[in-house]
């Protein structure tokens, strides 16, 4: 599936422009949208009945009924996005939406107080004439520097901070914003001296509103494009074109509007419904399409989650596989070839009386070849069991046990094994170490080409385990042979003269590869071979037992 | 009462490896025992010879373990719920080293478990033992 593009759909662009000029042009073609007052006298009201004086009253009002009806649906939409803004966040975990909706949200909270003044709901003495432009001004200079000042703060904030620390510092600044909102409006509303705000005579009716003009042009040409490109999202992309409906509301105020109610001052403050409703779109979309992104999410999870069942499956398949075919090379394997090895004797047995020289050597052959192959199958099972049973742990004394594996491999007469003064006691998995030190003995013995040999067993202790080393002075190993000795079936020497499945040093290392541990070979090629390995402490031995 | 007085035990071998049975046979032979010898190629030939009276009282079971239509093990469990031939006296006899084939056999209440492999000497070693056994141990007899 092709995600996706991270912006809002051409024909919503369009629909913006076209509702953003429609007021206008329909003004143009002769619809009046001005709350036309003039009819109404005033002066004639004491002489009517109650009911009616009511009704002179409100078609008095109609201006300021639409007024409040127009700012109040903004507010609503504001609302409406603060909410939307808090659930994205909670999806996403992105900022952006989150610090937008709370500017939007406090941009709409002091058009509510300015609404609220105007309507003298909260206390205001100021007239209507100077208080309702002036605040409207301040409103729209405070939500343009609140929407620019929060996208900057998006553009300099690294997320470094934990996002609790985040939320505190937003919600610290908002709860002061809105402070201040209320304050600067009620500051206002109790002026008995604001400045003049409007100037029907001039070409800038409302010389105030430039600012907020100035500043909705460069967030919507600059700004909020750029952050659009360095963070784009499907709400950013709403944000900019937000700026439309944002600019042409100023238009209509600076340029147009001359007086309260009127067709300009109507158009601005239905238009201003829809700079809210922009970005409310904005985050909906936002909102969808993150939404489908974490469904898509699940879903390539769920699909991933599936296929590692799969292989776990197909794991423990040939892993059984494995162990049956361990259990076939012990018994199937090895039945007939000790068939062969017994009619062999048989044959022997019956015909030893007239052998000749030549039979009986075939025959000697024949057997030491069977039996050969008998340990090549054994050594085979051997290494395949490598690290199926730990065995326990138990207290060795390693000198103790070096000494008496050595004397178990019915070393040759001239043979010595010394061990280090220091050796110590261990608590460690006797089986594993026991086989690795039997099999590291028994090629020092075993491939040693003179009558006498001395073996060394040496341990030291590191911060992360112990150092075995176990030396001799046989006939060494060439550097350009170290390599494979390590590998199942390697012999250096044929094994018509150094019996041996070459399975020794492969067995060594897979138990040691088991437990994380290395093993290494230190041999000039012409005297003497040193082999060293590294053994894990108990508890790292209990921990992997665990695993 | 000594055994010598009574004649000597049957050995009933099951295996399936005729080479097997032809060491038995040769082992007997060179050691001169007068033992009724039987043999079965598996499981359910073994029952069968069991549960016919083909086989002499008294006599002990040379059991393998890995064997086609009935194995060793199966065939012990069956020998051991069935109410007349449960106290039979049965070795195992098997190339299988494995420690698993061990505590099954065991579980089944075995006289002993011979590795192939670990008879160096053919035969010999094990009849010897056979021999040896039946002569002091008193065997069951239905």
């Amino acid at each position: 599936m092709v995600p996706a593009p991270l912006k809002m759909p051409p024909s919503f662009f369009y629909l913006v422009v076209a509702i953003c000029l429609a007021p206008y042009c329909l003004s143009l073609l002769g619809v009046n949208f001005a709350s036309d007052t003039s009819n109404v006298d005033l002066h004639g009201v004491a002489n009517l009945p109650a009911h009616q004086q009511v009704e002179v009253f409100f078609s008095h009002l109609s201006g300021a009924f639409t007024h409040t009806i127009l700012e109040w649906s903004a507010f609503c939409v504001a609302i409406l996005t603060v909410f939307l803004a808090a659930s994205h966040y909670f999806i996403s975990r992105n900022l952006t939406t989150l610090v937008i909706g709370a500017a939007l949200f406090l941009a709409g909270c002091m058009d509510a107080f300015h609404t609220l003044a105007a309507d003298r709901l909260i206390h205001a003495v100021a007239d209507n004439r100077d208080l309702i432009p002036f605040t409207w001004a301040i409103c729209r200079v405070f939500n343009a520097l609140i929407l620019i000042g929060g996208v900057s703060l998006l553009l300099t904030h690294r997320a470094k901070a934990t996002e609790t620390t985040n939320l505190k510092l937003l919600a610290v600044s908002f709860m002061a914003s809105v402070t201040v909102a209320y304050a600067i409006i009620h500051y206002s509303a109790v002026s008995s001296s604001l400045p003049q705000t409007q100037f029907p005579d001039n070409i800038i009716t409302r010389p105030y509103d430039v600012i907020p003009l100035v500043l909705y042009i460069f967030a919507g040409l600059f700004l909020f494009p750029y952050f659009y490109r360095k963070q784009p999202s499907v709400f950013a992309h709403a944000l900019v074109i937000a700026m439309i409906p944002e600019v042409l509301v100023e238009l209509h105020m600076a340029f147009g509007s001359t007086a309260l109610f009127d067709a300009h001052f109507n158009i601005a403050h239905f238009l201003k419904i829809f700079a809210y409703a922009v970005p409310f779109f904005g985050l909906l979309m936002d909102y969808i399409h993150t939404y489908e992104h974490k469904e898509e999410e699940a879903r390539a999870r769920a699909l991933t989650e599936k296929s590692l069942q799969k292989y776990t499956r197909e794991l423990e398949r040939s892993n059984k596989e494995l162990n049956e075919f361990a259990y076939v090379a012990s018994h199937d394997l090895k039945a007939p070839l000790r068939g062969i090895m017994q009619l062999a004797s048989w044959i022997e047995e019956d015909i030893k009386d007239n052998l000749e020289e030549q039979t009986r050597e075939y025959l000697h052959l024949l057997h030491n070849r069977t039996q050969r192959l008998e340990q090549l199958l054994n050594d085979l099972l051997a290494y395949s069991r490598v690290g199926r049973k730990h065995g326990d742990i138990k207290t060795i004394d390693i000198a103790e046990l070096s000494q008496e594996l050595f004397r178990l491999l019915n070393p040759p007469p001239g043979f010595t094994l010394i061990c280090d003064d220091k050796l110590p006691s261990l608590n460690t998995l006797a089986v594993p170490l026991e086989q690795i030190l039997r099999n590291l003995i028994n090629n020092a013995i075993k491939h040693h080409d003179q009558a006498e040999g001395t073996i060394h067993v040496s341990v030291k202790a590191t911060t992360d385990g112990f150092d075995f080393s176990i030396a001799d002075d046989g006939p060494g190993i060439a550097p350009q042979q170290q390599e494979r000795i390590f590998g199942i079936f390697q012999t250096l020497k044929p094994r018509d003269e150094v019996e041996g499945s070459g399975m020794g040093l492969a067995i060594v290392k897979k138990l040691l590869d088991n437990y994380h541990c290395h093993i290494r070979v230190e041999s000039d090629g012409l005297r003497g071979t040193t082999m060293h390995f590294n053994w894990p402490l108990e508890s790292v031995l209990r921990s992997s037992i665990h695993e | 009462m000594n055994n010598d007085d009574c004649k000597a035990a049957s050995i009933l071998l099951v295996d399936d490896d005729d080479v097997d049975a032809m060491g038995i046979e040769r082992a007997l032979n060179k050691l001169k025992l007068a033992n009724p010898f039987f043999r079965a190629r598996d499981g359910i030939e073994g029952l069968e010879m069991l549960r016919n009276k083909s086989i002499d009282q008294p006599y002990m079971l040379l059991l393998d373990l890995n064997m086609p239509r009935m194995t060793g093990i199966e065939m012990l469990k069956e020998l051991r719920s069935d109410p007349d031939l449960r106290g039979t006296v049965v070795f195992v006899l098997t190339t299988s080293d494995e420690d698993q084939d061990k505590v099954a056999a065991y579980n089944e209440h075995i006289a002993g478990y011979i590795v192939k492999t670990k008879l160096d000497t053919g035969f010999d070693g094990l009849l010897q033992l056979l021999d040896h056994y039946w002569r002091l141990v008193e065997l069951p007899s239905n």
